[in-house]
């Protein structure tokens, strides 16, 4: 099938204004009489509050308002699990709980004023450590709960005692993984201006979610969610990020802007982000795997424990990915999972790219190459041996039918974009020097978009004008990740228009439908699909004008670079004259598009099911420098091989490919937001390292390509497939390159020379 | 909230002058440092009244290596030194020094003066200049006066720079005969990362013995100092007779020594170890290759 638009490297829709600075971000919105507000945070990770005085601070110039949570009409809100507290009103439960806020005519007034408010507090004993919170008899964090189990979710299949009955070898190991921050370029950042056109309130920001923020502050505001109006800006990056905390931004603001009955603005330094910012699971994993001598793996028993911080967030569904994924792409008979979440006092935890996947696949594919080692077999054909091929049976039951399982071939990929098997064979090889290197790779199956998480649909709004030009709108968001551009081309395609007739419009959500978060790689597939089925309704119709205007058969015409063709591809008319005819002859030239995807199951006291519709499969390979002598690690190259289904636009999935590797390489060998007591030390990025260009590996991104039954033009997935694969790749990697088989990350200097961690102090 | 009076000389002497009547003032050359500790309102800032800008004086600036004489001025950014074709070939362990440090944008800005005199334990400045053995210039508007860079640096962030007093230029001599260096560096990435160890090793050959050596260590101890034993190892012996894996022990003790046992002793033990057996390497191999 030849495109026009669809598949191709298109220029993003976006970059003009992005580059030449136009774009405007939260922080550049300004309102006439806006206010400006901060609010006061708690040093304490669990404390009762016992007075807040805000007398003194009410008298500071400048200030409007000085707001604690009695000023809130609905103070809890949540996602999943309605347990966040706008402001703390009784009891603070991590280090940057919100006690205080304070609206004034500048910013610096609205600093000096948090200074005056006095907070009393009685110190309570906190759980900072997963163990701890697991004791039957811990103290309870949210004392309302029976313990401080978030949630449990088991999985199944067969008898995992047979199992290893039948295994020659069995391997047990523990492996850990660590608190981590998304690092976006923009810090968070809302205007809420109140009463503004019919609405309560409508919000302006750095919004990844632009209904799910509504949502959360409708609850709040104890408002109907027509009543609240949320308008996404541009944004300077998410990667999940930009959700409950944004949320809890806005209900904020919109409070206060309702009380003050003028526009506020909050945006948070790099520190308060930092601070309050909600971050990535740390997962402590204990992994059993029994295997025959010839490789065949009989059974694999799985506990994986991630630290919720003090709030569930998105703790149900993150751990609920895992647990489906958790043994990876092999073909098992035996298998029992479990994987928990609990609460304690630190930071919060929520979604990131991945979600509940880099860190399983650090832990079960560094098992893969350590049982490899044990069976004295090469880490290929290991997993060769064992490899979801077209119609296995994962863990959950499910077979893998309907669409290409192309595990086999991705590998194949990857090996040969960085010739890994003569480079496999040479670092085998004795290295006489400090410096060795290594070669190591990972792979990865990952279930599309939702799952059994929540409804999957999308909808979408293309309008026609008169003179041929196109808007279009959909309840997803662009958060970066090129959706815009992306969206326009599958419109193009099926209009068959050309790419500049195409108005890209933000989500708002007073005129585009609630399709869902922004999650989950699912942008392209369902909110594709529902551009398609806009695109499509208008085509027919317009098609059907035309059949009737020039006396042809519809399937005789055709649409394409705006105008209308015979089948002896003869020009009958411009796109926009017949545009024009329409919307004069009184036909409608606006439609809504719809996707919901196929039927899917989840069984949630067996763990069975078809959790997934369809999946994504991946290999990543590092090639890696370990200076034996000093502990520093250099990946040198990388190798990043996606099935996508179909690539929209092959540059964008590349460049989502070297940014996903990038992050992942961060959370490899660097990153940690080390929290010692529930504080967190170090709140910029002078003592939180993320890498640089120059740590920054040749990376050969390799697009595969097989495209899927429900995907349009057969896209499917790729934002966070990238991220979920590099660091068992380098563990791997520096693995055969030392011999050692590092099982924490980040891979830092300490852990590469003399195996285990050292509390940080960095240069102070 | 930290409050203060931006000024700015136009003259050392005017400078001076203002250093010498004012009290509580601040000195801003490239900002790198000072900036950053302002933006997180650092508590050391609560007694400032002035933040003085002298960044433009033209009196501090220039790098002069003469035959024997060497006098680099104290605004001399961190890229001025990379770019410097003198030093890439008389002093290339300064070069290199210079360019373990930051970003190509802070090297633009930070000074080799304002490195010295924030004086961080782990300031990459320092183990190439107490190498050389270099002065610092302190002027006021009573005159100069001279001190080794090793005493300038009392502790972390202490030097014994008096509060009318600026640091001018740094004056060495320049090593003669055949010397050989090695600067060696460790930080978390490649690139805008603090130094976990860093240290210089300068060496003067005469016929097969050690005639000259210094061995400075940089972030491995709270101030930059000789490794004194490792030093007295090396010098006079025969270059055949030198066991680099002995330096590096007896380095890592002698850190250990200074330091006592902290945190990041079990791994700053073995690595300070190895770089410095990699330096004593470089310099014999060095040594053989110009034999």
């Amino acid at each position: 099938m030849a495109f026009k638009h669809v598949n191709k490297g298109v220029k993003r829709v976006d970059a003009y204004e992005k580059v030449t600075g136009k774009a405007k971000f939260g922080a550049d919105l300004e309102f006439a009489d806006q206010l400006y507000a901060k609010v006061l945070r708690t040093e304490y990770p669990h404390a009762r509050i016992i007075n807040i005085e805000t007398a003194e601070a009410e008298k500071m110039p400048g200030v409007r308002g000085v707001f604690t949570a009695a000023d809130i009409k609905n103070n809890l809100f949540g996602v999943i699990v309605e347990d966040q507290q706008v402001l703390a009103a009784d009891r603070v439960v991590l280090a940057g709980d919100g006690v205080a806020m304070v609206a004034a005519e500048s910013e610096a007034e609205a600093a000096a004023a948090l200074e005056k408010i006095k907070v009393e507090y009685e110190e309570l004993e906190g759980i900072y450590e997963l163990d701890e919170a697991r004791k039957k008899d811990s103290l309870k964090i949210h004392p309302e709960k029976d313990d401080n189990q978030v949630i449990h979710h088991p999985l199944r299949k067969g008898d995992v005692e047979k199992g290893f009955a039948q295994a020659d070898i069995i391997l047990e190991r523990e492996y850990s993984t660590q608190l981590i921050e998304h690092s976006y370029l923009e810090p968070e950042a809302v205007v809420v201006v109140p009463e503004d056109e019919n609405h309560l309130v409508s919000i302006y920001g750095s919004i990844q979610n632009p209904y799910a923020t509504r949502a959360a502050v409708a609850t709040v505001l104890r408002a109907e969610l027509a009543e609240v109006r949320v308008i996404q800006n541009h944004i300077g990056g998410s990667f999940g990020g930009k959700d409950e905390v944004v949320s809890a931004m806005a209900a904020r603001a919109a409070v206060m802007a309702l009380a003050t009955k003028r526009p506020v603005k909050m945006v948070n330094s790099r520190e308060e982000s930092f601070t309050e910012s909600y971050k990535r699971h740390p997962y402590q994993l204990k992994y059993k795997v029994g295997a025959t001598k010839e490789g065949k793996l009989t059974a694999m028993e799985i506990e994986a424990a991630a630290d919720s911080g003090a709030y569930a967030c998105q703790t149900p569904f993150v751990t609920w990915r895992s647990v489906v994924q958790a043994t990876g792409p092999y073909e098992l008979d035996h298998v029992k999972t479990d994987t928990y979440g609990y609460y304690t006092n630190n930071p919060y935890t929520g979604a990131m790219r991945g979600y509940g996947s880099p860190q399983i696949i650090f832990a079960q594919e560094s098992l893969m190459d350590e049982l490899a080692e044990e069976l004295g077999m090469s880490p290929v054909e290991l997993r060769k041996k064992n490899i979801y091929r077209q119609d296995s049976i994962t863990a959950s039951g499910q077979k893998l039918s309907g669409h290409t399982v192309s595990l086999e071939e991705v590998m194949d990929k990857a090996m040969q974009a960085i010739d890994y098997q003569a480079k496999r064979e040479k670092y085998s090889l004795a290295q006489p020097d400090d410096k060795k290197r290594g070669i190591g790779l990972s792979i990865s199956f990952r279930g599309c978009s939702l799952g059994a998480e929540a409804v999957d649909a999308a909808a979408s709004l293309i309008q026609i004008n008169k003179d041929g030009s196109v808007a279009v709108y959909s309840g997803l968001a662009e958060n970066g990740q090129g959706l815009k551009t992306i969206f326009s081309q599958i419109a193009a395609e099926v209009l068959g228009i050309t790419l500049n007739e195409i108005d890209y419009m933000e989500v708002d959500t007073t005129f585009t439908p609630d399709s869902g978060s922004t999650v989950a790689s699912r942008a392209t597939l369902i909110g594709g699909n529902s551009i398609k089925n806009a695109a499509e309704k208008l085509r027919d119709r317009i098609l059907d004008f035309a059949a009737q205007k020039f006396e042809l058969a519809k399937d005789k015409l055709k649409l394409e670079a705006g105008f209308l063709y015979d089948q002896a591809s003869n020009r009958l008319a411009l796109f926009s004259d017949l545009t024009a005819e329409m919307i004069n002859n009184g036909i409608l030239l606006s439609a809504y598009g719809w996707y919901k995807g196929p039927p899917i199951s989840w069984d949630e006291e067996k763990g069975c099911g078809n959790p997934y519709f369809t999946y994504v499969y991946g290999c990543q390979i590092a090639e890696v420098e370990v200076d034996t002598g000093t502990g520093e690690l250099t990946v040198l190259n990388m190798a990043a091989a996606h099935d996508v289904g179909r690539a929209i636009n092959p540059k964008n999935v590349k460049g989502q490919i070297y940014g996903g590797v990038m992050m992942g390489l961060g959370y490899s060998i660097m990153e940690e937001v080390e929290v010692e007591a529930g504080q967190i030390k170090g709140k910029n990025f002078h003592d939180y390292m993320i890498p640089t260009i120059k740590d920054m590996p040749d990376i050969e991104a390799v697009i595969v390509e097989n495209p899927d039954p429900d995907g349009p033009f057969g896209a499917k997935s790729i934002g966070e497939p990238t991220l979920e694969l590099a660091s068992a790749a380098i563990a791997n990697a520096v693995a055969h390159a030392s011999g050692k088989r590092i099982r924490s990350l980040p891979l830092n200097l300490e852990r590469v020379l003399i195996g285990r961690a050292l509390s940080k102090g960095g240069c102070k | 909230m930290v409050e203060y009076q931006l000024l700015r000389a136009t003259s050392l002497v005017e400078a001076l002058e203002i250093l010498a009547e004012k009290d509580n003032v601040e000195c801003l050359a490239g900002g790198t440092d000072l900036l950053v500790d302002l933006h997180k309102q650092d508590s050391k800032f609560d007694q400032i009244d002035y933040v003085l800008d002298i960044s433009s004086l033209k009196e501090l600036k220039g790098i002069n290596l003469g035959d024997k004489k060497a006098v680099i001025g104290s605004l001399t950014t961190h890229a001025d030194l990379i770019e410097s074709e003198e030093i890439q070939q008389k002093l290339p362990f300064i070069a290199e020094a210079a360019k373990s440090i930051g970003s190509t944008q802070i090297r633009n800005r930070a000074t080799i003066g304002g490195n010295l005199v924030n004086a961080a334990a782990c300031a990459d400045s320092f183990s190439p200049l107490i190498a050389l053995e270099a002065e610092v210039v302190l002027a006021s508007r009573n005159g100069e006066r001279k001190l080794s860079v090793r005493d300038f640096v009392k502790a972390p962030y202490k030097t014994a720079l008096k509060k009318d007093e600026l640091l001018k230029e740094i004056v060495f001599e320049l090593p003669q005969g055949k010397y050989y260096s090695s600067y060696q560096k460790i930080g978390r990435r490649k690139a805008l990362s603090i130094s976990r160890i860093s240290l210089t090793l300068l060496g003067e050959v005469k016929v097969d013995k050690v005639f000259k050596i210094q061995v400075v260590s940089g972030a491995a101890t709270p101030s930059p100092v000789p490794f004194a034993e490792v030093n007295s190892y090396l010098l006079n012996k025969k270059l055949a007779d030198i066991d680099p894996v002995e330096a590096g022990r007896l380095a890592a003790e002698e850190m250990v020594e200074i330091t006592g046992e902290r945190w990041s002793t079990p791994y700053k033990r073995p690595a300070l170890a190895k770089l410095v057996e990699r330096a004593v390497d470089d310099f014999l191999k060095e040594a053989a290759n110009s034999g």
